[in-house]
């Protein structure tokens, strides 16, 4: 199968969209754009990472939601739940309480998504030491994987060709309950670049996840259950399971939680613009000392996935705080019998294909072609303002002759130029508001001054 | 086909800037399609440049004229001006200050990594003057 690079979870909801241009604002690929007074989405620029999500002042910006009935297709119903998840709920309620209340939504089995942590940290330490092209580059964030393959198409061939803990964790539970009929495995998602990776795979031709929960609507269904049974007076005091998870994994998905563990140099970077300003720095000036990069596209790392309910910094400390509990209770019990479901798990099975490139930056792709349209921006550039205003509906003068450059857009968009056409006769005032009303729709023209 | 130029100003000692130039004309190489292994090719010997004026100089320019054959940068600084270029051309051999060294510049692989990189380089300087660094990469599409 080809890779679907236009399939998005994340959509513009016309009707609530006021135009405010905040989105277009934050993009860091410049996918968002005005135009009939709503934002719109470029498919083949978006890399999901959901910073227009976050600035939306009026939920204009949804995220896809195949509900919770979705499991019902299925006879054996597991839930993959990453550690964030349990962030989202205060220490007291334990590990195994959240389990049950997840279990009488309807799952039959509950598994936890960072037991694969142990197998991909073992496979990334291996690469560490061989020989291989540094940096090596995480392939945990799929957003950053769009990112490098869009933006930065030469690091495509320094990310590891290794599924993710989740991707892992669900390998290997289907093959343990290959005897129970019909199994269907679903992963409580964060981030709506978890959903998209599901439905248009990068690097592999079908997910193995049957389906993905949105973390935000499943975590209302679990509080209430939880308030309900009043759990908290027969509280179970044991806070562990017998999922073998190492403790330090428990932080896999925080910024910097990858690499605790790992030989030589790495480094861990999150926010999407701290990224991008990253992989430019080492573009330019290389980069011989660094072994391992994470690279997570939220602040905190998952913890600040737009579909988690909760503070990032609490979650992000309620996960160190579960952490050093396992830690000592490992310590504490020498003897404690874990199960690593993962074991046994080939690396065939964990491999991905190479990630391929596509540019997005590129104005052609025959360097002649691409030449004589540079040429052109250049003398467009001469004309703009500068003023990155958004005005014309685009995130920057940058952004507009791009997209005149592409058809997109015409020079007029611009309401400075659209001055001096009204100054040279060329434009009534009449006709320069009316390019005004076709970008940012009639009825900001209503109000009466 | 005329081909576009571009120019750039850099400041002798502006440390936290050096790059900035190289990462621009990046930039446009990618939105040109250029292979990336030349990009890379000329990423490597035009940073090195850079830093070389920021590093040494008082002040410079950059020239980059490209059109559908080759790129060409012309990097020319007023400053101290190289002795021995003879010298300068060989591996490891530096004249940077310690204190250039310890910002993890000035190993001594300045010009020899432009020559490995480029497929002609000339460097023309005078003492108490200045230096003029030419480089030339042809283009290929990706």
């Amino acid at each position: 199968m080809k890779e679907d690079f236009l399939y998005h979870a994340i959509h513009i909801n016309t009707d609530k969209c006021i135009g405010c241009s905040h989105c277009i604002k934050v993009c860091p690929t410049e996918a968002l754009h005005i135009w009939d007074g709503h934002s719109n989405l470029d498919p083949e620029r978006c890399i999901d990472c959901d910073e227009c999500y976050r600035v939306c002042p009026v939920g204009a910006i949804q995220v896809e939601d195949d509900g919770l009935s979705q499991i019902e297709n299925f006879t054996t119903k597991v839930a993959l739940i990453p550690s964030v998840f349990m962030g989202q709920f205060p220490t007291h309620i334990k590990a195994r309480e959240v389990f049950q209340a997840i279990q009488e939504l309807g799952f039959t089995y509950v598994y936890e998504v960072e037991e694969g942590s142990q197998l991909v940290e073992e496979l990334i330490i291996e690469k560490i030491e061989s020989n291989c092209k540094k940096p090596i580059i995480s392939s945990f964030c799929p957003a950053v994987l769009r990112l490098i393959q869009v933006n930065f198409p030469q690091f495509t061939d320094n990310i590891i060709n290794l599924k993710t803990p989740v991707d892992i964790t669900a390998t290997s539970i289907k093959k343990q309950l290959k005897h129970k009929e019909n199994v269907g495995v679903f992963y409580f998602t964060p981030c709506s670049a978890k959903i998209t990776s599901l439905k248009a795979p990068i690097g592999e031709s079908e997910s193995v996840l049957d389906g993905v929960i949105n973390m935000d609507s499943v975590f209302n269904k679990i509080q209430s259950i939880l308030n309900q049974r009043h759990i908290a007076s027969k509280r179970d005091k044991k806070e562990i399971s017998n999922n073998a998870i190492v403790p330090d994994h428990i932080l896999w998905s925080l910024t910097g939680g990858e690499i605790k563990n790992l030989p030589g140099t790495c480094l861990s970077i999150d926010g999407i613009k701290n990224i991008i300003s990253f992989l430019d720095r080492i573009e330019t000036q290389g980069c011989n000392q660094i072994d391992f990069l994470e690279m997570k596209s939220c602040d905190q790392g998952c913890a600040g996935g737009i579909l988690t309910p909760q503070n990032r910094f609490l979650t992000a400390q309620r996960l160190r705080n579960r952490s050093k509990y396992y830690s000592d209770f490992y310590n504490e019990n020498p003897d404690l019998k874990t199960i690593n479901h993962t074991k046994g798990i080939t690396f065939d099975e964990v491999k991905t294909n190479n990630i391929e490139p596509r540019s997005i930056i590129k104005y052609d792709t025959n360097p002649l072609k691409a030449l004589a349209k540079m040429e052109k921006t250049q003398e467009i550039a001469k004309i703009l303002p500068s003023l990155d205003c958004g005005a014309c509906g685009f995130p920057s003068c940058k952004s507009l002759t791009r997209n005149i450059i592409e058809d997109n857009a015409s020079l007029e968009y611009c309401f400075i130029i659209q001055r001096k056409l009204e100054e040279k006769g060329v434009y009534t005032s009449e006709e320069s508001k009316e390019i005004l009303e076709q970008i940012w729709g009639e009825e900001k023209f209503k109000n009466d001054i | 086909m005329s081909g576009i130029t571009f120019t750039y100003k850099i400041e002798g000692g502006d440390f936290a800037n050096a790059g900035k130039a190289s990462s621009e004309i990046k930039r446009t190489l990618k939105q040109l399609n250029i292979a990336q292994k030349t990009i890379k090719r000329i990423v490597v010997s035009l940073y090195e440049a850079e830093v070389n004026i920021v590093a040494h100089a008082h002040k410079g320019s950059i020239d980059v004229e490209i059109n559908s054959q080759d790129i060409l940068i012309i990097l020319k600084d007023e400053g101290p001006g190289i002795e021995n270029i003879e010298q300068a051309m060989e591996v490891g051999y530096s004249t940077a200050s310690p204190s250039v060294v310890s910002m993890g510049f000035g190993a001594g692989m300045g010009l020899p990594n432009m020559k490995k990189n480029s497929d002609y380089l000339n460097v023309e300087s005078e003492v108490g003057i200045g230096t003029t660094i030419t480089i030339k990469v042809a283009l290929t599409g990706s």
